[in-house]
């Protein structure tokens, strides 16, 4: 198994907001999302998904609250909080600018 | 900002509901990763492993989530705090000896360091106290001396370097009839400008007018805060009071600020001082303080002085001629050399006891660590960091810090009262501020955590990168791993042994100096000796004729007190000078410059009251009179000087007189040597030279007088029954300061008592500190050995040989400790040399007395450890573990 490229810093947060845009997930859920999207480019282990989630949530951003599955285990999901949403819409616009810029860079060397 | 600290402390107050949530999300996680490798087939045993070996452990992922929330830092601080206590409180043996040696060390420490902060650090509460200069007149062949009354006028005159100029007299003692008894106060007498010169604004009312020294206008007085506090009950209403001292009627024109360098100075109150009309050139006898200028430079002062100086000799070249003046800058000179001495020498005493401290809980550290090293390799097994583990223990060391500081901080504030109480009073300058304030508190508060990390950081961070494989299978035992920590410890004892060496040295040499003046041949019997200063009343012009009535009226009182065998007068009492230092020269040998002696004038009893011994001719008596021809009494240290190896009865001296009033040179005289007396330690004890001679009293009768009575026993009460007899002589004399001559000798001895038994007690607590060093390390390497000795009991070894065994390692680094001790204070107590008094820096009894003590004491902490391993069963010893 190829290993996983390293998130960036920062870039996690934005990617669990995203996730978290179109649905309450649990941790589970979140891992399995960002995984699946991004075609195994990024795997998020719970080291870092977990300490993620509490700083988000510490922010207010995202809120936690607990739920049950079909098989009645007890799980934390967690949504977008509205505030959550506005910084997301920041933060989409910064990583376009960033990616904007970064492409240039690229491009231009050839 | 607020609103996070609430968040942070909501959440700690239900920090326990926090974690079981934390825990509740993590573990359901992983569960169902489990569940789903399970789905693929695995058991459920080979799913968790899977799962564990992929991804962080369960424990590590609840760490970095706590980390990474607010506040943090101060949770994880609380939990190790809580933690460090709990460990301590379990090991309360150790705890005890840890708080207790900082304690000690830090204490000894907050003590000396504020007098240290007091007497050589803090500036003077003074403005701008780097402008304030000492004047000086100097002398052909030395440096300073006092200034003669004409001298200062013409200065004050001439000089433009300075803002202000003031001239001090060695003051004088006033009674007070304050309602009840009457209180004798002293007075400073000094020149109105002097509390500008020092930028000192009174509390109260206002200080002393420009015109205020001049005739009808000086009945004016200025209290300190200490007097108008105690004598005056801080009455509000005191400016303007008149008071009546020493016969005379002042006004009460202001009140010092209290705290103050004027408060810490011997003068009750202050008033103008005075010049006699005209003042005489040739009788030295006031102090001087300037201000300078803003922006005048110490070299431009002293070029002016010069040149002035210079043309009043010119001007007076019979008593001028080659004197010149001398500026000093006043903060320079108010710490005597042997007080900074001896406090620099203090300071690094305790400050060698902290580190002998440091070095012993360093190494108990080490072996505590060590024993714990099961605990905190497992710690870092399940997902503790390795800077966690330091920070825990380093906490741990903390907490013993800030105990043993507090502790400390009261044994610090105990032992400078202690100090205090026994200075004598006025000992220090007065700009000495000496307190436990702030600054010591900081200074305590750094050296504290100076003092955590210097004996927490080694054993922390040895503790937390030992392999957590290795020491859990080493089972706390050491192994060869462990040699080079063997070592250092090795190092640390040989290290502390040398400091308290070092120490120990520096107080023989003072414990000897002190023994030395303590036996020192004062040339008198103090025994039922009682002194005290007379202050007889000011008068403008005492006549010498009712001078000498009046004294023989109060003599012949105290004399008629029962249990008085004989009283006198003098120009000063013993051990407190001569009251007078005179040029003189002999008549045999005109062309000799003349050079200062003392010139004590006293009534023919003084010998009796002293019983001085007389070594050739005869005492001064009572046919010495204004009449007769003028005639001393020289001493042995005179004879040497003057008339070497030749009798010196019926020479003769030429000395000037002194005029009553005390102000000024008489015409000079032609004094016959009757008699030569045995050396009196006239100026203190430690007075290198005693040269002076006795001239009667009756022949040059001057006031500013003590009184001496030699009395039968019952000391203290005599001393009441001869101030009532002076009383009927005059209503309104008060003695001053009337003590026994024992007690006179005692003070002159207490601040050299006072730093022999301080560097003598710190130097003690080092060698005790070094032992429990010595004592520890062998006792932790024996029990690391105990298996070992068994074996050598089982093959036949005799509990003397292990006792040898033993005690060969152990005493290793003692002896290399001793050996560098000796260099060391070879090297070290020249600097001392300052606060010795007839003693060799490098003492020989000193040094191998010192080295024995060591030994002994060192070899008893070696023998313990040892006995107690040679006891061992050598079957319990090769079952152990």
């Amino acid at each position: 198994m190829a290993k996983p490229t390293e998130l960036l810093q920062g870039t996690l947060d934005l990617l669990i907001l995203r996730t978290l845009e179109l649905r309450p997930l649990h941790g589970v859920g979140i891992a399995d999302r960002i995984e699946q999207v991004t075609q195994g480019v990024f795997a998020v282990g719970p080291g870092s998904l977990f300490p993620a989630l509490h700083r988000l949530a510490e922010k207010g951003w995202i809120a936690g609250a607990w739920g049950e599955l079909e098989n009645g285990r007890r799980v934390k999901f967690y949504k977008l909080t509205a505030s959550g949403g506005a910084q997301l819409a920041k933060e989409k616009k910064l990583w376009n600018k960033v990616q904007t810029a970064v492409n240039q860079v690229l491009s231009s060397e050839t | 900002m607020f609103n996070r600290v609430r968040y942070v402390l909501h959440r700690w107050l239900h920090r326990q509901r926090t974690e079981e949530d934390l825990d509740n999300e993590v573990r359901a996680y992983f569960d169902m990763l489990v569940e789903r490798a399970m789905a693929c087939g695995l058991s459920r045993d080979d799913a968790q492993r899977a799962v564990r070996i992929q991804f962080e452990s369960l424990e590590q992922v609840k760490e970095r989530v706590r980390e990474g929330r607010m506040g943090a830092g101060f949770e994880t601080t609380l939990q190790d705090i809580r933690y460090a206590c709990r460990a301590l409180a379990k090991s309360p043996g150790f705890t005890f000896f840890a708080v207790l040696t900082i304690a000690l060390a830090l204490g000894a420490n907050a003590a000396i360091f504020s007098l240290v902060d007091g007497v050589l650090l803090k500036s003077p509460g003074y403005p701008h106290p780097e402008r304030i200069v000492q004047l000086w007149e100097k002398p052909p062949r030395a440096e300073r001396n006092s200034i003669s009354g004409a001298n200062y006028l013409d200065w004050a005159k001439q000089a433009q370097s300075f803002e202000a100029m003031a001239a001090i007299s060695p003051g004088t003692t006033l009674s007070y009839m304050g309602g009840g008894e009457p209180q004798s106060l002293r007075a400073g007498m000094a020149s109105p400008p002097y509390f500008d010169v020092l930028g000192v604004k009174p509390a109260l009312g206002r200080t002393f007018a420009k015109d205020e020294d001049q005739p009808g206008r000086e009945r004016v007085t200025v209290l300190t805060n200490r007097l108008w506090r105690s004598t005056f009950g801080g009455d509000p209403e005191i400016i303007g009071r008149s008071i009546v001292l020493g016969g005379a009627s002042y006004t009460v024109v202001g009140v010092m600020p209290g705290s103050s360098e004027l408060d810490r100075q011997v003068p009750d109150l202050w008033i103008p001082l005075t010049f006699a009309t005209p003042p005489t050139r040739n009788y030295h006898y006031l102090r001087a303080l300037a201000r300078l200028k803003p922006g005048v430079s110490l070299e431009q002062a002293q070029a002016e002085m010069n040149s002035i100086a210079g043309a009043i000799a010119n001007l007076y070249p019979d008593i001028k001629k080659d004197w010149g003046a001398t500026v000093d800058r006043h903060i320079d000179r108010v710490v005597s050399p042997q007080l900074r001495t001896s406090l620099t020498v203090l300071m690094w005493a305790v400050a060698a006891v902290l580190i002998i401290g440091c070095a012993n809980l360093a190494n108990l550290l080490m072996a505590r660590a060590t024993l714990r090293s099961r605990e905190i390799a497992l710690r870092l097994a399940i997902g503790a960091s390795r800077w966690r583990m330091i920070r825990m223990l380093l906490t741990e060391s903390l907490v013993l810090s800030v105990c043993g500081a507090v502790t400390g901080l009261g044994l610090g504030y105990g032992l400078l009262r202690w100090i205090q109480s026994l200075l004598p009073p006025f000992y220090l300058p007065a700009e000495a501020n000496v307190a436990i304030d702030g600054r010591v508190l900081l200074y305590l508060a750094t050296v504290t955590f100076l003092t955590s990390i210097a004996f927490g950081l080694a054993p922390a961070i040895q503790a937390a990168r030992r392999d957590s494989a290795e020491a859990l299978a080493e089972g706390g035992r050491g192994s060869s791993a462990s040699r080079r920590k063997l070592y250092l410890r090795h190092a640390f004892v040989a290290l502390q042994v040398a400091s308290a060496f070092i120490l120990l040295v520096g107080a023989g040499l003072l414990i000897r100096s002190f023994e030395r003046v303590a036996t020192l041949d004062l040339g008198f019997e103090t025994e039922d000796l009682i002194v005290a200063r007379l202050p007889l009343e000011l008068g403008d012009d005492p006549d010498g004729i009712k001078l000498s009535q009046n004294v023989g009226r109060i003599l012949d009182e105290v004399r008629a007190v029962p249990g008085v065998r004989e009283a006198a007068v003098a120009s000063a009492i013993p051990l407190r000078g001569w009251g007078n230092g005179m040029p003189t020269r002999m008549a045999d040998k005109p062309n000799e410059p003349a050079t200062g002696a003392g010139f004590k004038i006293v009534t023919p009893g003084y010998f009796h009251a002293l019983r001085l011994r007389l070594v050739a001719g005869r005492y001064l008596n009572e046919q010495d009179t204004s009449g007769s021809p003028p005639v001393i009494v020289v001493n042995e240290s005179f004879v040497r000087q003057y008339s070497p190896n030749e009798s010196a009865i019926g020479k003769r001296a030429l000395i000037n007189k002194i005029v009553p009033s005390r102000l000024g040179r008489g015409p000079v005289t032609t004094w016959e040597i009757v008699g030569v007396v045995a050396d009196e330690k006239g100026s203190g004890l430690e007075s290198p030279s005693d040269v002076g001679a006795y001239a009667s009293f009756a022949q040059n009768p001057t006031v500013g007088l003590g009184l001496v009575v030699k009395g039968a026993g019952q000391s203290l009460a005599l001393i009441q029954s001869v101030q009532r007899a002076v009383w009927n002589v005059n209503k309104n004399l008060v003695l001053d300061n009337p003590q026994t001559a024992e007690r006179l000798k005692a003070e002159s001895m207490a601040s050299r008592k006072l730093t022999s038994s301080l560097l003598g007690g710190f130097a003690f607590l080092a060698m005790l500190l070094a032992c429990a060093g010595i004592y520890g390390v062998l006792s932790f390497v024996t029990a690391r050995r105990t298996q070992e000795m068994g074996i050598r009991a089982a093959m036949g070894a005799s509990r003397a040989d292990l006792i040898r065994l033993v005690i060969r390692g152990g005493s290793l680094p003692v002896m290399v400790g001793i050996v560098g001790g000796f260099g060391g204070s070879l090297g070290l107590t020249r600097f001392m040399e300052a606060m010795l008094f007839a003693t060799n820096p490098i003492d020989v009894p000193t040094l191998v007395g010192v080295s024995g003590l060591f030994l002994a004491v060192a070899l008893a902490a070696c023998y313990f450890p040892a006995w107690r391993a040679a006891r061992v069963d050598p079957m319990i010893a090769l079952r152990q573990d």
